[in-house]
């Protein structure tokens, strides 16, 4: 029931987002901080068996979190301060918090070296959460109009490479590789061609330890981004020698 | 044929349908909640729907607001108040003074809030 509360919350505001005036939006964000606490739990074992830790973990980050349509109303009431010189500072309230819970994580799990999966299991839903809050912002506009003005353009690359970073160090997890696949591809469409130049990064992260059951997600992804960047030629030059030996050790697993 | 008969006994076949619900049904966004006159489609953004009275549908959506049902201290009440906010968000389009009380009944402490916490008695 608590899921169904945050999506018909989440699908009213989507709905009616012209219609709610602004001086009401401060209002409902402050409302909503305390419902932004992420909680994780472990799907329990059936009686008799004993899965493995990161068998758990997997199914764990399978299930659709109700509470990302909460992050995602979030991002769509900020958005709504446009006009607002403090709305990049809204922003961050709300994004600093998971921002410094994310890197907090990071180094405890660095640190102690081993494979605590409800760490991970934090990471993954704190990476899906911050690519939600992206969501809830209109598309980047192409062509670009002349007089158009982002003001939370340098929170958006911050959390990219909030992101990029945890990847890089996490990489060896599927459910942090999905996470930032899912969430860049949501900032990519917000952000459009301004963090065109984390691309590379983020391909050779998420190539270096593939499995083959990612392949139609990484299409799928790869996609997106030829669509939404409609990328030159350029950025594909730049990736090619990076990418060529990983796309080879991707074709000889089939 | 005992099926004809018995329907036609009870008067099935001549209940006449409900005219107001007929001229209405069928009509889609803003219109299924007030009565608007034809409006060319470019002008249609300029109208101002809160001079126009409501039909049926609207005035049905407006007494649930205006009931404050979803302050009844079950959250089934409150869940079904919700879904129906959700499902005619054209209503708030016609009566924008309405959307500023919907949203204080979703979160109001009692209830989103109530709910997440509250979640494992559903």
């Amino acid at each position: 029931m608590r899921s169904r509360v945050f999506y018909l919350f989440y699908k009213f505001l989507q709905t009616c987002r012209n219609e709610i005036p602004v001086e009401l939006v401060p209002t409902l964000l402050n409302s909503l901080r305390d419902v932004l606490v992420i909680q994780i739990e472990l799907p329990e074992p059936e009686a008799g068996e004993e899965p493995e830790p990161l068998v758990l973990l997997a199914e764990a980050a399978a299930v659709q979190d109700p509470q990302l349509y909460v992050f995602e109303a979030v991002g769509i009431l900020v958005s709504m301060l446009w006009k607002a010189p403090e709305q990049p500072d809204i922003l961050l309230s709300f994004v600093r918090p998971l921002l410094d819970t994310l890197q907090s994580d990071l180094q405890s799990v660095k640190g102690t070296n081993t494979q605590d999966v409800l760490l991970l299991l934090r990471i993954h839903h704190v990476i899906m959460a911050l690519g939600n809050v992206a969501r809830g912002f209109p598309d980047f506009p192409n062509p670009l109009p002349p007089d158009y003005v982002f003001l939370c353009l340098g929170i958006f690359r911050d959390i990219a490479q909030a992101i990029l970073v945890s990847l890089e160090a996490m990489k060896v997890f599927r459910v942090v590789r999905d996470a930032s696949r899912f969430a860049f591809s949501r900032i990519i469409a917000t952000t459009g061609t301004q963090i065109t130049d984390l691309i590379p990064a983020l391909m050779v992260n998420l190539l270096t330890e593939f499995e083959p059951s990612e392949l139609v997600d990484f299409m799928n992804f790869l996609n997106l981004l030829i669509h939404r960047l409609q990328v030159r030629h350029s950025v594909f030059k730049e990736l090619d020698p990076k990418l060529t030996a990983n796309f080879r050790k991707i074709c000889l697993m089939f | 044929m005992a099926r004809l008969t018995k329907a036609r006994r009870h008067g099935y076949w001549f209940r006449a349908p409900r005219t107001d619900v007929l001229f209405t049904a069928g009509a889609k966004g803003r219109a299924a909640f007030c009565q608007v006159p034809d409006v060319p489609k470019d002008k249609r953004k300029a109208v101002d729907y809160s001079s126009f009275p409501l039909t049926l549908q609207g005035e049905l959506v407006f007494a649930l607001l205006e009931s404050r049902i979803s302050a009844y201290p079950h959250q089934v009440v409150a869940m079904q108040v919700f879904e129906s906010f959700s499902r005619y968000t054209d209503f708030f389009k016609v009566r924008k003074n309405c959307i500023v009380p919907a949203l204080e009944a979703m979160v109001d402490a009692r209830c989103v809030l109530f709910l997440s916490i509250r979640c494992d008695t559903c």
